[in-house]
């Protein structure tokens, strides 16, 4: 059993609302669900809808078709129709003209009030589910009392549907790529979130700016990402573990001081979100074309590692990883994401557990250099105000101590230093199997290669269509040799990427990894499963 | 001269900057201020420009910044750790050109760190092109006519956009620009002071600011009074060099939260 329904109405009814409301229900009684929110860029009227698909099976993406299509206007219903699956029901809004679809007062039950009680209630009747699961969810909403009623009274009015086949157990929790990143960077041991708004990187902004206080740690909006990325180095400087988000324009921005990171060794964390661009683009839809942008980004030669999560547990593991390498090996780090992790919904078990993220420190003898000469490049940190340590940080080139040089022997000295952190860090992280993810059917010799987002849909096809999927959640340094290991012997390798000039097909290439096929979707939306499957099999 | 306060770097500015009397105003406020502020807890920042080897000479805590950038560095620094005593070194082209947005935000959210200007009013690490704060009669590189634009009055600036400190200081007056200096480190709040610093090599102002400085508080200011403080500061325009009295000294000073005790 696999299920979709889709919800659509105007911005501001509540249509996301009722797409997490459902989708929590169907997680505590036990299904997987996925929740994928389509959105455009306005705040009131527009057209809006989310889809939930949900399954005893593992779903880590969205379908092109649904079930059951709940329009709370005509636009909704005339927008989607087409997209029921056959045998599929629609369930509508008393104002809306459609044959043969349920009919639910939701506009009067709920008096301009956000429908999401109402379209939760129907949904429940149509799938045979007892009002009461709804009320747990619906009790945690503002105003619970006048949501209770509209629950039910909506319940009241639906027809049933069909009977879902029940569920097997629990099989984790409901949460976004969003709220991964905000926890992954909580537990490992974050101190300050500097961000200025900019979607889709805002949702973790917003979750630490609301949950600060209980967190311990500092939340703040900066002038424009410059100041932001500037103020998370200063905080890094004096010792507090910082991260900053944004998307691709504000990471643009923050590239300047991207290089100062790297030349002064100040580790900070940076979420880049993708949206569709180039620049000003189609703002909350996805993308994944900042991709080169980001592992080239920076002038001068400095080493900086780029992470790319598929789904909310791997967002919560590898920016929780991202800050220990950060400040491990005293670097930038980003973690690169797009839309459709960042502001979908997964199911997925999140173990977690708090690892600060640690620095080798100043043991405090004899005299202070910040840029002490090593053999692994690392020079131990000390902060100001630390007694007997001047700690110079510096943008220009320098010696040991952290003061401006233009000598050639310490210029290349300390290129070299920083230089042999990369090759360290490449040494750590690249002996480690976990970077390259492999999924499908392992024994294939038909091979999907993939990144980011696709991760789920490509999964979950090649499960279907007899593909193995490998997918790297290391961009830079990137594992080359594992990719390879994994690629070997394949008679078929196929690259899904989204980006109309197929930027990950040139990563692998620069990776002497050749693709035979390619799948780039560009509409600035993520990949359904449906047109995935039906390009496979040609 | 090497002393506890310098580091072995070479002074490199030419001889006769105005930013040698900064350096050593600087050094003999950290001196006096000894009592109050132990060494290790000053952090300093700089931008780019002739101003910001000053790091480098003073053996203190620093963030030698980019371009523009180092004020926020120095606030997220502070923000972090509040026992830091922060005080940025910034230079007209480098905050009121390429930083100024975040010269404005410091000022306006309160920032509570100091920042001294070194305002010789011309870009002269590259050899001599106008700033924000150059005259008219200024003959650049890039604009050997002039400047094609007035020049800012950043005191002005300042008091409008919230800085609850604002003075102007000259580095050819030392004891006067020293209890500045002290003066500000020991504000709890933005301190905003204007050093004018004459670039002896493409903009020598010096015997102009000699003759055209007073002092505003033996001139009787009010530095609580804001609508006084904003006529001192509309007194010289940084444009009218000839023939202009020009006020050094403290020109507003208030209490308010800090950005730091809000967050």
């Amino acid at each position: 059993m696999e299920k979709q329904v889709l919800i659509g109405g105007e911005a501001g009814e509540g249509i996301k609302e009722a797409a997490n409301l459902l989708a929590k229900v169907l997680v505590n009684l036990g299904y997987y669900a996925f929740t994928y929110h389509d959105y455009p860029s306005l705040i009131r009227g527009g057209h809006n809808f989310s889809t939930v698909r949900f399954s005893n099976e593992e779903v880590l993406a969205p379908a092109k078709t649904s079930d059951i299509i709940v329009a709370l206007n005509q636009e909704s219903y005339d927008r989607h129709r087409e997209e029921l699956k056959e045998g599929g029901v629609a369930i509508v809004d008393l104002s809306v003209e459609a044959e043969k679809a349920v009919k639910v007062p939701f506009k009067k039950l709920t008096k301009g009030v956000t429908t999401s009680s109402a379209v939760l209630g129907a949904l429940l009747k149509a799938f045979k589910l007892p009002v009461e699961e709804g009320e747990a969810v619906v009790k945690e909403l503002p105003n619970p009392q006048e949501n209770l009623r509209v629950l039910r009274a909506a319940y009241q009015e639906a027809q049933e549907v069909e009977e879902l086949i029940e569920a097997e157990g629990i099989k984790g929790e409901y949460f976004s790529g969003s709220e991964g990143i905000a926890l992954g960077a909580v537990d490992g041991g974050l101190d300050l979130y500097v961000a200025y708004p900019m979607t889709p990187a805002s949702p973790v902004l917003h979750f630490l700016a609301k949950h600060k206080k209980e967190l311990g740690i500092k939340v703040i909006q900066p002038e424009n990402e410059i100041g932001v990325i500037n103020f998370a180095l200063g905080a890094a400087y004096a010792g507090a573990v910082t991260m900053t988000g944004t998307s691709g324009g504000g990471f643009a921005l923050m590239t300047e001081t991207l290089s100062l990171a790297g030349m002064s060794e100040t580790p900070v964390v940076i979420y880049e979100a993708q949206r569709a661009g180039p620049s000003t683009g189609v703002p909350t839809y996805t993308e994944q074309a900042d991709l080169l942008f980001v592992l080239f980004a920076g002038h001068g030669d400095f080493p900086k590692v780029v992470v790319g999560p598929s789904t909310a547990a791997e967002c919560y593991q590898l920016t929780k990883e991202a800050l220990k390498i950060a400040w491990k090996y005293q670097l930038p780090v980003v973690v690169l994401s797009s839309k459709n992790v960042a502001e979908s919904f997964f199911t997925e078990k999140l173990f977690r557990e708090q690892e600060k993220a640690k620095p080798l420190l100043w043991d405090g003898k004899g005299e202070y250099r910040r840029y002490e000469i090593t053999e692994n490049g690392v020079s131990p940190m000390a902060f100001p105000g630390t007694k007997g340590a001047v700690v110079k940080a510096n943008s220009y080139e320098h010696d040991p101590y952290g003061i401006t040089t233009e000598e050639p022997k310490q210029v290349k000295e300390m290129k070299e230093k920083r230089q042999r952190k990369w090759e360290a860090l490449k040494e750590e992280l690249l002996s480690d199997q976990k970077w390259v993810k492999v999924g499908g059917d392992l024994n294939s010799d038909r091979v999907i290669v993939t990144w980011g987002e696709n991760w789920g849909a490509c999964k979950e096809v090649g499960e279907l269509l007899g593909y193995k999927v490998v997918k790297p959640s290391l961009l830079l340094p990137f594992p080359e040799q594992r990719v390879k290991e994994e690629l070997e012997g394949a008679k078929e390798v196929v690259v899904v990427e989204l980006s109309i000039g197929g930027q990950f097909e040139k990563l692998l290439k620069l990776h002497g990894i050749e693709v035979s096929k390619r799948f780039r979707k560009y509409d600035a939306r993520p990949i359904f499963v449906e047109e995935l499957t039906q390009f496979l099999r040609g | 001269m090497e002393t506890a306060l310098r580091t072995k770097a070479k002074i490199t500015w030419c001889p006769g900057c105005g930013n040698f009397g900064i350096l050593k105003a600087f050094e003999e406020a950290v001196k006096e201020l000894s009592q109050e502020v132990p060494p290790e807890n000053f952090v300093l920042a700089s931008g780019i420009g002739c101003h910001g080897k000053i790091v480098d000479y003073l053996n203190l805590n620093s963030f030698y910044s980019i371009h523009g950038r180092a004020l926020n560095n120095l606030q997220g620094a502070k923000l972090m750790n509040p026992k830091l005593k922060c005080v940025a070194f910034v230079g007209d082209g480098d905050i009121y050109a390429e930083g100024i947005s975040h010269l404005i935000f410091a000022a306006k959210r309160n920032a509570n760190i100091t920042v001294i200007v070194h305002d010789n009013r011309a870009y002269s690490l590259t050899t001599g092109q106008f700033t924000p704060t150059s005259p008219s009669h200024f003959k650049g590189k890039s604009t050997p006519e002039g400047p094609p634009e007035d020049p800012m009055n950043p005191v002005l600036l300042m008091l409008s956009a919230g800085a609850t400190f604002v003075a102007r200081g000259f580095s050819g007056n030392v004891p006067h620009l020293k209890e500045l200096i002290k003066e500000a480190v020991r504000h709890e709040g933005f301190a905003f002071i204007d050093v004018l610093q004459p670039c002896v090599t493409f903009l020598n102002l010096f015997p102009t600011y000699k003759k055209a400085c007073y002092d505003l508080k033996e001139a009787g200011h009010d530095p609580t009074n804001f609508e006084e403080a904003l006529k001192r500061a509309r007194e010289w325009n940084y444009d009218n060099d000839e023939e202009c009295r020009i006020p050094i000294g403290l020109f507003y000073k208030a209490r308010k939260p800090t950005y730091e005790e809000r967050v």
